[in-house]
Formats: C-alpha cells, structure tokens, sequence
C-alpha cells in the first residue's frame, strides 16, 4: 500500500504542527507574518482560529470578549478569502 | 438557424458554506474560551511548556557561542571593567547588609515582626516578545503554593507585578506596566502618591501639575510596609501651553532578559 504523503491534507496536518510550535516558540512579531503567509497560501485556512485563540490562552490575563488575537485572525481570514475570491486566486 | 443560449449557471453558494463553518468555529472558540477558561488555559499551557523548555535550552546553550569570536585584548579590558565593577558591588553589598539590618531592627521597634515573606524562585518560560502582552509565563503554579494576586519581585526591592492566573504548573504574571493598568505609587523622596498608567514595554507615565516637584532619577515605590521599588523617573515631558508636564518612568533593571523572578506567596 503506497503512503502517499503529498496529500494536500497531510501537508496541511503537517503545516497545522510546525506553526503550532513555531507560535509558541517564536517572537510574536515572526510568527505573525509566518501565519499570514499560510492564510493567502492555502484556501481558507481555518486553522489560523485555533493560533489566534491558544495565543489568547497563553498570553492574555483577563479572557474578555473580543478576544485580541482570535477576532483578528477571524477578521484577517475572511478579509483574506473576499480578496482571493474578487482576484480569482 | 437555431439560436443557442447560454444555460444559467446555478449560484456558486460553496463560498457561502465557508464563511458560515469559519463564522461557526469562531462562536464556538469563543464560547469555549467563555465557558472554560481555566481547563482551556491548563491545556495550552501543558502544549507550550515543553516548547518552551526546549527553546530555553537551545537558547541557553547557543549564547555562549559568539563569545568564540571576541579579540582577546578586548576580553581582557572587559575583565578589567568587571573586576572594578565587582569590587565596588561588594561594598555596596556591605552596606546594604547593614542598612537591612537597621530596616529590620526599626520594625521590631515598631512591632511589626509577624511579616515574613515566603519568596519563591522561578524561572521565566515566556516573555516579551515571544507574547505581544506584557505578560511573563512561570514555571511555578498552584501545586508550588502561587495563587492569583501573589506579587512578584524582580529582586528583593523590585517588584513588576502580580500572579494573574496559575495552573497546577504555570502562573501568569501581569506586569504593573502592562497597556493601560494602573498601579498607586508613593513618590519615595517627598512621599506623595500619585497612579501610574502602564504604557508596556516596562514603562509609566503620568501627568502632575507643572509645579510638582518631581526630578529626574526620582524613585517610586510600590506603597507596602516593605516598599519596593516601582519605576524611576527617565525623563520628563514639559509643554509650555499646558499646566500639566507628563512623567515617564520604567521598572528598574532589565525584566525581559531575566531569566528568574520572585513570587511572594501568600501561604505559610
């Protein structure tokens, strides 16, 4: 049975886990820019909720609503998805 | 001839069906985070710890090595600078041993001999800039004897803030100078108290009339019967149409490149 490890969803689980630990691990202003590269690669990557809402756990003392890093990956990922599908990327 | 017409292609409503499973996961992450923060924070706190202890070693063990390439006339005026600068410290750290004691025998006289702090040592697992908050993540929690509102020194008269949340193994610690927090502190040499409003990064600012006197180098202490120092004065903003001049402040001592903090624990 041939393991076929260029699958789109493999390359995405295994995207999910190096960025996992590159957030955690590296300098907010590094990270940042790392996870915006991977919304405008890949289509809708939903996975960038789950940073933004860890990088709150983590990081923020008082959980309130809106949470900082959460809203702003949900505002980014769309604002991302409407230009892509305006330009037809 | 037969005309021939374009069929109506059918609405495209997949877009559609993504914004609503994104806008779906974004409540449902925020009702979680809602509902239970303390499990959610006890978890991301058990992913990231391991990371973090990772970077700490590789980056304790990496510090070292552009040391490798320094010349070695300058290794050797810098150990002629430490030598002087340690030798002036110990004497310094004489007088400060005597000048305890005197603080100490002064507060039996007042009668004050039932306050012992308990400090307990840590080690910084995350800070600024690895958090866009000012916050510091320690490798000290609840099962250590931490709970939220112990104040947290940078050395014995240093203190930059308070424990925030604590997990069995972690504590969350909000620094005095975090965005917008404010903190009472005594001006140490005329002894009037004024609030400090964080602007991060270590730093303070307020605004006092014009006439206060207030100086560069002033010390603010966090008001306690063991005062600890809060923020000196760095510079002083004076606006000539204004009858108001804006203080600036920050911590003493360079928070972001410690590596050890002190947590007071409340708990015999």
């Amino acid at each position: 049975m041939k393991l076929n490890v260029i699958n789109p969803v493999n390359v995405r689980i295994l995207t999910f886990i190096v960025a996992l630990i590159f957030i955690v691990i590296l300098p907010w202003w590094l990270s940042t820019p790392m996870l915006l590269g991977l919304v405008i690669y890949f289509p809708l990557y939903f996975e960038v909720l789950f940073f933004g809402f860890i990088f709150d756990m983590l990081y923020v003392t008082e959980i309130i609503f809106p949470y900082t890093a959460l809203t702003a990956t949900f505002v980014v990922l769309l604002a991302v998805y409407f230009i892509k599908t305006q330009i037809r990327i | 001839m037969k005309m021939r017409y374009h069929l109506k292609s059918k609405p495209d409503k997949s877009g559609r069906n993504k914004i609503i499973f994104v806008s779906v996961l974004f409540i449902i992450l925020s009702l979680a985070g809602f509902l239970f923060p303390n499990a959610l924070r006890t978890i991301s706190f058990a992913i990231a710890r391991p990371l973090w202890s990772a970077r700490l070693s590789l980056t304790d063990s990496l510090i070292n090595i552009k040391d490798y390439f320094i010349f070695q006339n300058i290794l050797i005026l810098r150990n002629k600078e430490l030598e002087n600068e340690l030798a002036s410290l110990k004497l310094k750290e004489i007088d400060y041993g005597i000048l305890t004691l005197q603080n100490q025998e002064l507060k039996n006289l007042l009668g004050r001999t039932d306050f012992l702090a308990n400090f307990i040592i840590s080690r910084v697992l995350s800070k600024p800039p690895y958090s866009s908050y000012d916050t510091l993540i320690i490798d000290i929690g609840l099962s250590d004897g931490v709970s939220k509102g112990d104040k947290v020194y940078l050395s014995d008269n240093i203190i930059i803030g308070t424990v925030k949340n604590s997990t069995p193994r972690s504590s969350q610690v909000e620094l005095f100078s975090s965005g917008n927090s404010k903190v009472e502190a005594v001006l140490s040499r005329t002894g009037e108290t004024l609030e400090l409003l964080g602007q991060g990064g270590a730093n303070f600012k307020v605004e006092v009339p014009k006439d206060m006197d207030i100086v560069l180098g002033d010390m603010f202490v966090y008001p306690s019967i063991s005062p600890a120092a809060l923020g000196s004065v760095y510079y002083i903003y004076v606006n000539s149409q204004s009858s108001f001049k804006t203080i600036y402040l920050r911590i003493p001592g360079n928070i972001f490149s410690s590596k050890y903090i002190f947590v007071e624990s409340q708990k015999q």
